[in-house]
């Protein structure tokens, strides 16, 4: 079986930088797509644009995506893939600075699976991001690839 | 852009001015009209109410005024007629015996009961012809009968005399009606004229009676009804003048006769003269009554003229009302219905003016605050954008140097001495703060921010959730929390929430490093007021200071002593003073703090 592919969308080179580190601890391997920007990441997604020639049979097993990015927000780019058949299911993270009501309000409203506050602290934050790989890549059953 | 934001200033300017009312918008004159018309319908209905009274008061008051003066003549026209008839029984006496001698006349007038029966009569008397050629004859005759001066009066020689031969009452002033000759006064010779050629009663004119003397002379007219000699015929004038013997001469008073007619014991307000014919002279006089009021009539508008035939001769009766027959009450009653009217218009007129005034004010002030309210939001608006970037972006770089300093820490340790490494913890701590100060600051503007809730909140339930939470945080510390059942206040659940997370963390935090610590929630009552606490046996603080604790960033203890960011305590006064209620604190160093709240509910 492949390792799961992980798509982290996320404009800040340095949260990128922090996040792919943590992402590469532990023992749960996985390959990570980073997009930097809501475009890109429905490029990905949809196999469109500068991903047009990506194998599309391959779905991302788990989506890590920030709320403030560049061209498309968080809650645009969550709204189209929840509008679109091919990616209605696919488990969605917000990852986010904040914890303002309306963002988790907005986010949940859209479809998120979960929604998770990156921590000031990088111990902390590498913690997170260990158990959220082992919980949407190990623990959570996926929702069936043909639905 | 220039161009939106001279429009945009223009535009505030015309709302300002608008609700500054230097010139009024569209509500405000009509509102003021408002009062006007009250004013004017209210003037107008008064003045058709004063109209209306006035003229149904008038109405009445002619009517009476007209009744009065109908039952007046209907008496006069009564009176005279009984009279007239006193006179023609008298009449019927000269009819019924061949001649009437002086015996039976005042047998029949002494009969008659005249001064009791007919009180206008001063006198009733018997005038003989005497052809001028019988004079002497017939005043020897009479002087034969016992009258030894009986004379005729007045003197001179005439065509023919009517000497009164008889009279009845005889004595008094009537004593000098004997032998006066009324055929040579002029007025009475008329009257006897018209009744000798008539054959009827005839009142004369006005004439002055002879009064008793030092008093006098009294007014008064006379009935003289003609008699004629029985065996000659009467059918003609030539005839009756032929034939006629005498008259029966009624002499009368008129203010006995008419005095009480028109019901002096009821004390009339009405001035009624009878004239003698159609000219209303003094000359031709004949009654007054109530003339001697001293009031001038022609302040009334109460007048009546009308005619009376009386027994051949036209009088007539002059009323009128003087100005007080209309009662005060009635005579005042429109006006004051006007001036009632008046002030009512005017009470109403300012109280509607009072109301729209105030109510425009009303509208001023709630534009105002409408006003304010929208720059309000506008600064609400902001300071959420402000928030919700602050939470977003401000974090982002703490992450950076918290992270790479981490990656520092395990990846470059090595050749990274202790200090270096310690300088790198130390930045890392720094972040952390900061991200932590980050988070109470949003957490303390949400808390001004949030529309305030007020609904029923189990603050026990909530202190011991806290509690919970505090103790899974922290398993190692032993805190006795005494939270009592059954605390509860009107408020908003997520405030709070925030308030009690800060008092009981607060108090949490300060007990640390006491072994036995002890947080006590609970409520008393202070001055009447349901005043909750939070009290803890832990570091305590100096009462000086008390006032310093609820400023945002004041902190009493040194960060190395107990962590925190000094915000917690100024939220809780902004959640507590968002509802209308009161924060303060006692404490004593060493042995713990008291933290004090109230709400509104």
């Amino acid at each position: 079986m492949r390792d799961k592919i992980i798509l982290l969308v996320e404009d800040n080179p340095d949260d990128e930088a922090l996040a792919l580190r943590a992402l590469r601890r532990g023992e749960i391997g996985g390959e990570v797509v980073v997009a930097h920007d809501g475009v890109e990441a429905l490029d990905y997604l949809f196999a469109t644009g500068k991903h047009a020639d990506r194998e599309t049979g391959l779905k991302p097993g788990l989506v890590l995506l920030d709320l403030k990015l560049p061209k498309l927000d968080g809650l645009e780019v969550l709204r189209r893939m929840r509008s679109d058949e091919r990616t209605k299911l696919l488990p969605v993270v917000i990852l986010s600075s904040s914890r303002e009501q309306r963002d988790l309000v907005k986010s949940y409203s859209l479809g998120a699976n979960s929604y998770v506050r990156k921590d000031v602290d990088f111990v902390r934050f590498s913690q997170t991001i260990e158990q959220l790989k082992r919980y949407w890549l190990k623990l959570n059953e996926p929702p069936p690839e043909d639905a | 852009m220039r161009r939106t934001l001279r429009k945009l200033r223009h535009r505030r300017a015309g709302s300002l001015e608008g609700v500054s009312g230097q010139k009024p918008a569209g509500k405000h004159p009509r509102q003021a009209w408002a009062a006007y018309t009250v004013l004017l319908v209210g003037l107008l209905l008064t003045g058709a109410a004063f109209y209306y009274v006035r003229q149904t008061v008038e109405a009445r008051e002619q009517a009476r005024f007209n009744q009065d003066v109908e039952a007046t003549k209907r008496a006069v026209a009564r009176r005279m007629s009984t009279y007239v008839n006193a006179t023609l029984d008298a009449r019927g006496l000269f009819a019924a015996s061949k001649s009437v001698e002086r015996d039976e006349w005042h047998r029949y007038a002494s009969g008659t009961r005249l001064e009791s029966r007919y009180p206008g009569i001063q006198a009733l008397c018997y005038a003989n012809r005497v052809p001028q050629d019988k004079k002497s004859a017939y005043v020897r005759s009479v002087r034969y009968q016992g009258f030894r001066s009986f004379k005729v009066r007045p003197a001179g020689p005439r065509y023919e005399y009517f000497p009164i031969t008889y009279i009845d009452p005889p004595g008094g002033a009537n004593k000098k009606l004997f032998g006066y000759d009324p055929y040579a006064n002029p007025v009475s010779r008329a009257a006897m004229e018209q009744a000798r050629d008539t054959g009827n009663p005839q009142v004369s004119g006005k004439v002055n009676l002879l009064a008793r003397a030092g008093s006098s002379a009294q007014t008064g007219f006379l009935i003289v009804t003609p008699i004629y000699r029985k065996n000659m015929p009467q059918a003609t004038v030539p005839e009756r003048r032929d034939a006629l013997q005498g008259f029966v001469v009624g002499v009368f008073r008129t203010d006995r006769l008419f005095g009480g007619i028109l019901g002096e014991n009821k004390k009339s307000r009405i001035i009624f003269k009878i004239y003698d014919g159609a000219e209303l002279k003094p000359g031709y006089l004949l009654y007054a009554q109530g003339a001697s009021h001293g009031q001038n009539p022609s302040l009334s508008s109460l007048h009546e003229l009308s005619t009376l035939e009386v027994a051949g001769r036209w009088w007539s009766l002059d009323f009128s009302a003087l100005p007080d027959y209309v009662s005060a009450w009635q005579r005042n009653f429109p006006l004051l219905v006007l001036a009632g009217g008046i002030v009512l218009s005017l009470i109403l007129f300012s109280v509607t003016r009072a109301l729209t005034l105030s109510r425009a004010a009303a509208e001023r002030s709630s534009a105002d605050l409408e006003v304010v309210n929208r720059e309000l939001e506008v600064a609400n608006r902001e300071l959420e954008a402000f928030s919700y970037s602050v939470s977003h972006d401000l974090r982002a770089p703490l992450r950076s140097i918290n992270g790479f300093s981490q990656i520092l820490l395990e990846d470059y340790s090595g050749t990274l001495d202790e200090e270096g490494r310690s300088y790198l913890r130390r930045v890392q701590a720094a972040s952390q703060h900061m991200g932590r100060l980050i988070d109470d600051l949003l957490a303390l503007s949400r808390v001004t921010r949030v529309p305030l809730r007020r609904e029923h909140v189990d603050l026990s339930a909530l202190a011991r959730e806290i509690a919970m939470d505090l103790k899974s945080n922290d398993p190692e510390r032993e805190v006795e929390f005494a939270i009592p059942d059954g605390l509860s206040a009107t408020g908003d659940p997520g405030l709070l929430r925030v308030a009690l997370e800060n008092l009981l963390g607060n108090a949490w935090k300060f007990t640390s490093k006491k072994p036995e610590a002890r947080i006590e929630f609970g409520a008393l009552l202070q001055n009447g007021e349901r005043t909750y606490f939070v009290r803890d046996n832990g570091a305590g603080f100096e009462m000086a200071y008390a006032n310093k604790l609820f400023g945002a960033f004041q902190r009493l203890h040194p960060a190395n002593e107990f962590e925190g960011t000094g915000i917690g305590l100024a939220t809780v006064q902004r959640v507590i003073r968002r509802h209308g209620g009161s924060v303060w604190a006692e404490g004593e160093v060493g042995r713990g703090a008291t933290f004090y709240f109230t709400l509104r509910e």
